[in-house]
């Protein structure tokens, strides 16, 4: 298997020193001979390249092969895993039943865990919580609300009560509209 | 807090017409706290049935929607609805005519009690 790999990467290298040599040769060759060199032709550039950029990539690609193997296993073996993950296989899921003893043990630890939670726990939500004694027989202790404020809320709920009552719906249009219905 | 969290859970039973318990376990169906009336089904308060809902959550989480969250499976005579609240896994059971949609919204009236217990579940071994 690995050597198979080996083989591979090897004759890929080959394949690209090759390409590169003989577009040198080319390129060498093409320069000598060609007599329309600035003419514009099919096998012309679209982008300006120079040659040492052109040769650049062989040897990048050459250095770059060994240490990139173990890269492409681990995105394999990644790509495996995650699609092992997402295949949905009803059958091979097969039935799961806790063990006796194993489910006991379980209960018993919650019942435990469940209980030593306290009443620090959240509590059920309500509208009216219920106050320890002492606060609520400081809060009824205290003196009651002065005349001022009695009479400022007597007289806001009035103000209020008579601008509701004076709401009024205003008839301006038909209820029902005709949609040129024949 | 379990005997106050027992307490509200038979409260929320007598709220909803129909429902017969609602039991909070894990993924393998182990019992946390429970809710049950004498009209709810045995065999669907085995482990080995709500332990299913763990593997059906996943599988159905696979499909391209999303997380799967809730499953509803409503049989001849009784509804069962199981939410994800992973580790734990939120029961109730109630008859085939029982308010789907009130059930669901007991949802959030039980959520804040589920922090703690997920803790439980997740400390144990």
């Amino acid at each position: 298997m690995q050597s198979d790999d080996e083989d591979t990467s090897l004759h890929s290298c080959f394949d690209s020193l090759k390409t590169a040599v003989m577009g040198c040769c080319y390129s060498i060759c093409h320069k000598d001979t060609d007599p329309q060199e600035n003419t514009v032709n099919e096998r012309t550039h679209l982008l300006e390249v120079t040659e040492q950029q052109q040769e650049t990539p062989v040897p990048a690609a050459s250095a770059s092969t060994p240490p990139r193997k173990p890269d492409e296993q681990s995105a394999l073996n990644r790509i495996l895993h995650e699609t092992a993950t997402n295949v949905i296989d009803v059958g091979a899921l097969g039935p799961y039943a806790l063990e006796a003893g194993a489910y006991s043990e379980r209960v018993r630890v919650y019942s435990a865990r469940v209980a030593g939670l306290g009443a620090a726990g959240a509590a059920a939500p309500r509208l009216l919580a219920d106050l320890p004694h002492a606060e609520r027989a400081a809060l009824l202790a205290k003196p009651p609300l002065g005349a001022g404020d009695k009479d400022l809320i007597t007289n806001a709920v009035k103000k209020a009560a008579a601008a509701i009552s004076e709401l009024r719906v205003e008839h301006h249009e038909d209820l029902v509209v005709p949609f040129r219905v024949p | 807090m379990v005997d106050d969290l027992r307490k509200y859970l038979n409260h929320l039973l007598e709220k909803v017409n129909g429902l017969h318990c609602i039991l909070i376990t894990d993924r393998d169906g182990v019992p946390l706290v429970r809710a049950v009336t004498e009209r709810a089904p045995q065999l669907a308060l085995r482990p080995n049935f709500i332990s299913t809902f763990g593997m059906a959550t996943d599988q159905a989480s696979k499909l391209g929607l999303g997380r799967n969250k809730t499953i509803i499976s409503m049989y001849s005579s009784y509804q069962v609805i199981q939410m994800n609240k992973l580790p734990l896994v939120v029961t109730f059971i109630g008859s085939d005519n029982c308010n789907t949609g009130h059930i669901l919204s007991l949802e959030s009236q039980i959520e804040p009690f589920l922090k703690d217990l997920a803790a439980v579940v997740a400390d144990a071994p």
